[in-house]
């Protein structure tokens, strides 16, 4: 896949750098380094660019179906016997119905088992469906591809290992790690304001921190697609807003499809351009709401997004 | 434990011991100063060799029950079909005293170190590969998708996740079982040797009738024991510091969530 052609410049010295970094190596200076996008990458969408795969041009909150590849695709997808199950992969399917997800999708839901998290699985390749392939970029998931990111609710990080080593650890897998993966990794910290903790223990650090660290060993691989199950409930309101609103930001600067489970509507709300509602069998109407008011950065101070907010709410309402 | 505190049970112990062989006066239970310097004055020459001899048996049978556990452990632990089948097996075998096997595995090993070191090593296999089998099965299903979600192999998960999550059970199992390997060690030295702690014991008691040599190699077996203690804490305390998480040793008291 051709990789698209994105310079950024630092703003303080005027540097100019092929990649994202936190420090600027002309100056010295951190997070000074904003991208430029260039025709070439802003027309790529159509020829198969990896920023296209990306599928995300921040400001143009566009449709979650295209005709290029990267695709996200669920053709003939069982995963389970379960009836409820079934509805849950088949609305995942008509929605991304062979095209892909471009910038944010939320899958929202009230009931457990309806299949939220097992969708997220197969994206990642973690779990084989019974039937069926899962396509990613055109091309069968055989298995966890590398080009996925996944944060779950519990960080799910090596209790016996620093948070620096937690976050290398996709690097130490790989056969030939980068020369400057521990600097990256500093860098991805600090971006997240976390560099100070690098060389403690997960168990000795906050929620919020380890979070942090989680998404941090998720983007250091660079993924196109981060795939993200309840990673903010059981943060406190502060850290998960801040959190939300990190991730947005930081999908949107390295165009990365972001595919969130949760089951907070106004999570949901806030950061879903396409909210999928799943419900369980007996609902017939399972629905899509796009949702152009997110990431807008006003908050649910929105009045658009409040809006969205309380229809979600009423599609989601148990009868009472 | 604090190196402190178990100077002053010492020296606590060794007082009474003192004051209770004073009073008795029986040949019996020498004084503990008479033994402290048999301790000192044997330990340079004939003591010293049969306390390395009986070191190198507890340590080599260690070594082979470690390299014989834990991969049995982790196989049984990541396989619940190894499990199901070997599962029941271990179960039957674990109650079954072993020190009973010495003298049948004397006739199947001979008589040289390698009965003493397997005896012991049979000890240690069976809670070992308990503990590192229920450690492995304990590994939570959503660290084992995140870890393979970054591209981590079979092999890679077992040098990643697995072996570490396993190690503080490798050091509980070793805690557990020095003292019964001590035992057995002495045992198993009362057959066909010349050279170890329990001859040494034996010998000097039984023999010879020289109570102060006796509870002299009672007290250096003691301080094998005590040492090999000390060595698995330190181990454990150096690698496994946050095996000891939640129980009150650094956790940040900053933790907003449950």
């Amino acid at each position: 896949m051709a990789k698209a052609k994105s310079v950024f410049h630092c703003t303080e010295c005027g540097y100019e750098a092929s990649g994202w970094m936190g420090k600027c190596p002309g100056c010295g200076s951190w997070n000074t380094l904003v991208e430029e996008r260039t025709p070439a990458t802003a027309s790529s969408s159509l020829n198969g660019g990896k920023a296209a795969a990306r599928g995300w041009l921040p400001g143009e909150a566009g449709p979650l179906k295209g005709e290029a590849s990267g695709a996200v695709d669920l053709a003939d997808v069982e995963a389970g016997s379960e009836q409820r199950f079934a509805t849950g992969i088949r609305e995942m399917d008509r929605v991304l119905g062979g095209g892909f997800v471009r910038g944010s999708l939320v899958l929202v839901g009230g009931d457990p088992g309806i299949g939220k998290s097992t969708l997220l699985l197969l994206l990642a390749g973690l779990l084989k469906p019974q039937s069926g392939t899962v396509c990613f970029g055109g091309q069968p998931l055989q298995g966890p591809s590398g080009r996925t990111g996944l944060v779950l609710q519990d960080y799910e990080l090596l209790p016996w290992a620093t948070i620096l080593q937690n976050v290398m650890l996709g690097l130490r897998l790989r056969t030939h790690p980068p020369a400057t993966g521990k600097e990256d990794a500093l860098a991805w910290l600090d971006r997240l304001g976390i560099r100070d903790i690098a060389h403690r223990l997960p168990h000795e650090i906050s929620g919020g921190q380890r979070q942090r660290a989680a998404i941090v060993r998720a983007l250091m691989l660079e993924p196109e697609l981060v795939l993200m199950d309840e990673p903010f409930s059981a943060l406190d309101a502060p850290n998960r807003e801040a959190l939300q609103q990190l991730t947005l930001d930081m999908c949107a600067e390295r165009r990365i499809t972001l595919i969130v489970v949760t089951h907070n509507v106004e999570e949901a709300c806030l950061m879903g351009q396409q909210i999928l509602v799943l419900s369980d069998a007996t609902n017939r109407h399972p629905a899509v709401l796009p949702n152009t008011h997110a990431t807008g950065g006003a908050g649910l101070a929105d009045p658009a997004l409040a809006a969205t907010c309380v229809r979600l709410k009423e599609r989601l309402r148990v009868p009472a | 434990m604090k190196p402190r505190a178990v100077m002053v049970a010492a020296v606590a112990l060794l007082a009474v011991w003192e004051l209770v062989a004073r009073l008795w006066g029986d040949p019996l239970l020498p004084p503990a100063l008479v033994v402290l310097h048999r301790f000192v004055l044997e330990l340079p020459r004939e003591l010293g060799l049969h306390a390395a001899a009986s070191l190198g048996r507890v340590v080599g049978g260690m070594a082979l029950a470690v390299l014989t556990a834990v991969p049995a452990g982790l196989l049984l632990g990541q396989h619940p079909r190894a499990n199901r089948i070997f599962g029941p097996v271990l179960y039957l075998l674990y109650p079954i005293p072993k020190v009973v096997l010495v003298p049948v595995l004397m006739l199947l090993l001979g008589v040289g170190n390698l009965p003493k070191i397997v005896i012991i090593a049979l000890i240690l296999f069976f809670q070992m590969v308990v503990l590192v089998r229920d450690n492995a099965m304990a590994v939570r299903r959503e660290l084992l998708l995140s870890v393979r979600s970054l591209g981590a192999g079979p092999y890679q998960l077992l040098r990643f996740v697995y072996l570490p999550a396993c190690l503080p059970a490798v050091f509980s199992a070793i805690r557990q079982s020095i003292g019964t390997s001590i035992a057995v060690l002495y045992v198993a030295e009362l057959f066909a040797t010349r050279l170890g702690l329990g001859y040494y014991i034996y010998l000097a008691g039984s023999t010879l009738f020289d109570y102060p040599a006796m509870y002299a190699g009672v007290v250096a077996m003691s301080l094998m024991g005590l040492g090999l203690f000390w060595c698995v804490d330190w181990a454990d305390h150096h690698w496994c510091a946050w095996s000891r998480a939640g129980l009150g040793e650094t956790v940040a008291a900053t933790d907003e969530s449950a």
